[in-house]
């Protein structure tokens, strides 16, 4: 594939991604004249386990953070997350308690680590 | 209308042969209920935890749509690769829509009225799930297809269909024409492939 082919596939590629999945709505439409406008029902609730079991066996990859090359970059990724995930932050503030056990145990892993990293340093 | 064709293996930047088919059957509205569901609404979840907006139609259960099935005048079509599937389109050749285009206003046209990838295709979802999204190009094989049929029937390559709005660009992106929006449809845009744009579209994206 030439270089300028390519570069149209990848052009439309993120187009792709901006539509979410959802391309056309006369079939929506059809069925529910308006779909588009009324309140919005509540997201139904999946099992994290069936989800992460579909996932698994569709070879999805786990994505791979990418590692920040210098502190500069390190604050401004730390403020970009607590940014994104205002509700870790909140958590942080008042308390884990609140917290599932999955994602609790997931947070003290890490916090382990940054403790023993702190006391490798001295 | 059967055959081979490639999509893109996002974590090795490698193409992937898929198989394009137009024998849709019940089961595989199911295998897009039962795996698909699950997976979007848990991305929909997180995505919501983070304020991001979401379109309000994600809880819909498009099972609904199964009773088109056996119609002769519409064809479903759906892309599989590594033995699960991608995408499905559903695709009318003998819709009320006619072309609004000026120069091709009140021809026939092969309406397309749903399209829809697989959640583990798309970046946005697999991201909040902590996860790579899998495969990309699957939605413009189908609108291809849905070229190609328009071809086959002597239609020259003329698609239309109402937009929804994330999409919008996307159908920009492939050449395709906006012409107004449709009161009759929440205001959704109408876009047109001309005979001309639909050849461009098959001829860029081989």
């Amino acid at each position: 594939m030439s270089d300028k082919a390519s570069q149209a596939w990848a052009e439309l590629e993120q187009l792709e991604d901006k539509a979410h999945g959802s391309f056309a709505g006369g079939l929506l439409l059809a069925v529910d004249a308006n779909a588009l406008s009324c309140e919005p029902k509540a997201i139904p609730a999946s099992d994290p386990s069936v989800v992460d079991t579909i996932l698994d066996s569709l070879d999805v990859p786990m994505l791979h953070i990418r590692r920040a090359e210098n502190p500069d970059a390190m604050k401004k990724e730390m403020s970009q997350f607590f940014r994104e995930n205002a509700e870790v932050a909140n958590l942080a503030a008042r308390g884990f308690e609140a917290l599932s056990d999955d994602a609790a145990k997931s947070i003290y892993e890490e916090f382990i680590e940054l403790q023993e990293k702190a006391k490798r340093r001295g | 209308m059967k055959g081979k064709l490639n999509i893109r293996h996002l974590a090795t930047e490698s193409d992937a042969e898929a198989e394009l088919f137009d024998d849709v059957a019940q089961a595989d509205f199911i295998e897009s209920q039962s795996l698909w569901r699950p997976v979007l609404w848990a991305a929909c979840r997180i995505l919501h935890l983070k304020g991001k907006p979401l379109p309000l139609y994600k809880h819909w259960d498009w099972t609904q749509k199964a009773p088109a099935l056996g119609r002769l005048d519409v064809t479903f079509f759906g892309l599989r690769c590594r033995g699960h599937l991608q995408g499905l389109m559903k695709a009318d050749t003998g819709s009320l829509n006619r072309c609004r285009l000026d120069g091709q206003k009140g021809k026939e046209l092969v309406y397309v009225d749903y399209v829809e990838t697989a959640p583990w295709n798309i970046k946005d979802y697999m991201e909040a799930l902590g996860r790579q999204a899998l495969f990309s190009r699957v939605g413009a094989r189908l609108m291809q297809a849905a070229v190609t049929l328009s071809l086959e029937n002597e239609l020259k390559g003329r698609v239309g269909l109402h937009s929804l709005p994330d999409a919008e660009d996307f159908y920009r992106g492939i050449g395709m024409t906006p012409t107004e929006r449709d009161p009759n449809k929440e205001n959704l845009l109408w876009f047109e492939f001309t005979p001309e744009a639909a050849e461009d579209f098959m001829r860029k994206y081989q």
